[in-house]
């Protein structure tokens, strides 16, 4: 049942990341030739007219609206989830959803996939978009130099720094989605204001969950007040504490759909 | 499997307000129950509660001997009383998505009836009216072969004249050794294909009876029965 419930919720959602994605692909595609105009006025510089001034003063607009655009990305890519989840479960659609012949874990297991999928997605789509802007270019960025700077500064192997970021940003993907779709199941128990009970959901668990991070931080040691900090042994804490939270939302999430359910 | 559905001792609260109080009930095989009551009498409730959109504070429900979960849910067709298909899909899509998850949807009975009523599979739930759309809801509902029919106010928003043809419908397509219970307040429209009746009152029922019981016992109509039993 899982591939059918991806399949169904695939559906439901590409039809707002597509339009998205393809918009943001056709930007940053603009975006490299009008980079390219840029450098190519900068590299003339003392022959310069009205009109390449005129084209390189819009392309640096251009730009910062692409990187407006970028931002918005990745936020719609949430609101997006949110809609999704709040719409098929807990709204008129959910009707439909929770009487489908599934568990709810299941239900959450196929959205939390398709969540995870669409930042995947996103995360790939602005990095190659970032790597086709700079492609021509890379021998003129400091990346020796930034390597080297890195692994003397924090003490830490580049390469280990990559796997820990890449396994971090694996882990955020589930655990965003988990902690909204924790937070509208914790919601949809307030009979008239469900969206606001979601809020004040999410305003708790964040406020909760920072004040158990703090406090696990100072007694692990990993905090950089330590004189014995690591880079290393941060992002190893982060990543166990996101991999326990994740699990922790998942868990709220399954429980009060199941256990809790309340389609008024 | 003696029991479709059993309810048993279900008491159902929101917050203050009792919905369910204390309701115990059985459906047998091959019986059309009206499940007859005021506005906010709990009929839907209790429909919502076997369906696995809610559920209840204490007590316990059985559909096929089974508790509420997966399996039964592939044993009941539960038409809500309200939209709930997404509007950006078209009627194709839809009819896909239920022959996907339901093992005992017909499609080709869907589309049958589909045809007979004029609805192009290919047009987008949002064109459609609303009368139409829930005559594609009672069409995916009744397209499947499965042990429970639960409807609620399957009537409740359609002209007299499409109310004949959704009765005839569910008449001609539900699975003959399955049950339906019908939620409606309507009573004279379903009283000639009710086996059984089911009066619920502020959440308790009152009276549940055989139709030819009570039209023998009380010498009335199903209908003149409830207007007597629930006299403003």
């Amino acid at each position: 049942m899982l591939g059918k419930l991806l399949k169904k919720d695939f559906r439901s959602t590409y039809r707002f990341f597509l339009p998205l994605m393809g918009g943001y692909t056709i930007a940053a595609a603009v975006g490299k030739i009008l980079f390219e105009i840029v450098l190519s006025v900068l590299d003339s510089a003392g022959h310069t007219s009205a009109l390449s001034e005129g084209i390189a003063i819009f392309s640096v607009f251009y730009l910062i609206i692409c990187v407006i655009y970028l931002v918005a990305c990745y936020l719609m890519t949430s609101v997006f989830v949110v809609y999704d989840f709040y719409k098929t479960m807990v709204s008129d659609d959910g009707y439909l959803t929770h009487t489908l012949p599934v568990r709810t874990s299941t239900l959450i297991c196929s959205k939390t996939l398709i969540a995870v999928m669409w930042q995947i997605v996103v995360n790939l789509i602005i990095s190659l978009s970032f790597l086709l802007i700079f492609t021509g270019h890379f021998s003129q960025l400091p990346v020796k130099y930034f390597f080297k700077y890195f692994a003397s500064s924090w003490n830490m192997d580049s390469f280990a720094y990559g796997i820990y970021s890449v396994l971090n940003i694996l882990v955020e993907s589930f655990q965003r989605p988990l902690l909204f779709f924790a937070c509208i199941a914790i919601g949809q128990q307030w009979k008239n204001h469900r969206i606001l009970g979601a809020i004040l959901a999410y305003i708790g668990i964040s406020i909760a969950t920072q004040i158990i991070n703090t406090i696990a931080i100072i007694m692990t040691g990993v905090s950089s007040l330590y004189q014995d900090f690591t880079l290393s042994g941060y992002m190893l804490y982060s990543l166990i504490f996101g991999i326990i939270t994740t699990v922790g939302f998942y868990l709220v999430s399954d429980y009060m759909l199941s256990k809790k359910l309340n389609l008024e | 499997m003696n029991r479709i559905l059993e309810y048993s001792h279900v008491t159902k609260q929101f917050g203050s307000l009792c919905a369910l109080q204390d309701v115990s009930l059985t459906v047998e095989p091959g019986h059309i129950v009206g499940l007859l009551g005021p506005n906010g009498s709990g009929k839907t409730t209790l429909l919502k509660i076997a369906s696995g959109l809610l559920v209840p504070t204490s007590g316990t429900v059985s559909i096929c001997g089974l508790p509420v979960g997966p399996e039964s849910k592939s044993r009941i067709s539960y038409l809500p009383d309200k939209n709930y298909l997404s509007d950006w899909m078209k009627v194709s899509q839809i009819i896909d998505l239920f022959h996907d998850f339901y093992l005992n949807f017909d499609r080709n009975k869907a589309y049958e009836m589909l045809q007979r009523l004029d609805i192009s599979p290919k047009q987008k739930l949002k064109t459609l009216s609303k009368g139409t759309r829930e005559k594609v809801q009672l069409i995916l509902v009744m397209s499947r072969n499965a042990d429970l029919y639960l409807l609620d106010e399957p009537i409740g928003g359609v002209d007299p004249a499409a109310r004949d043809y959704i009765l005839q419908t569910i008449l001609t397509n539900y699975n003959e050794h399955g049950s339906i219970l019908i939620s409606t307040h309507l009573i004279s429209d379903v009283e000639q294909v009710l086996d059984q009746v089911i009066f619920l009152k502020n959440g308790v029922i009152s009276l549940q009876s055989s139709v030819d019981d009570i039209r023998a016992q009380y010498e009335k109509s199903v209908d003149e029965l409830f207007r007597e039993v629930f006299q403003c």
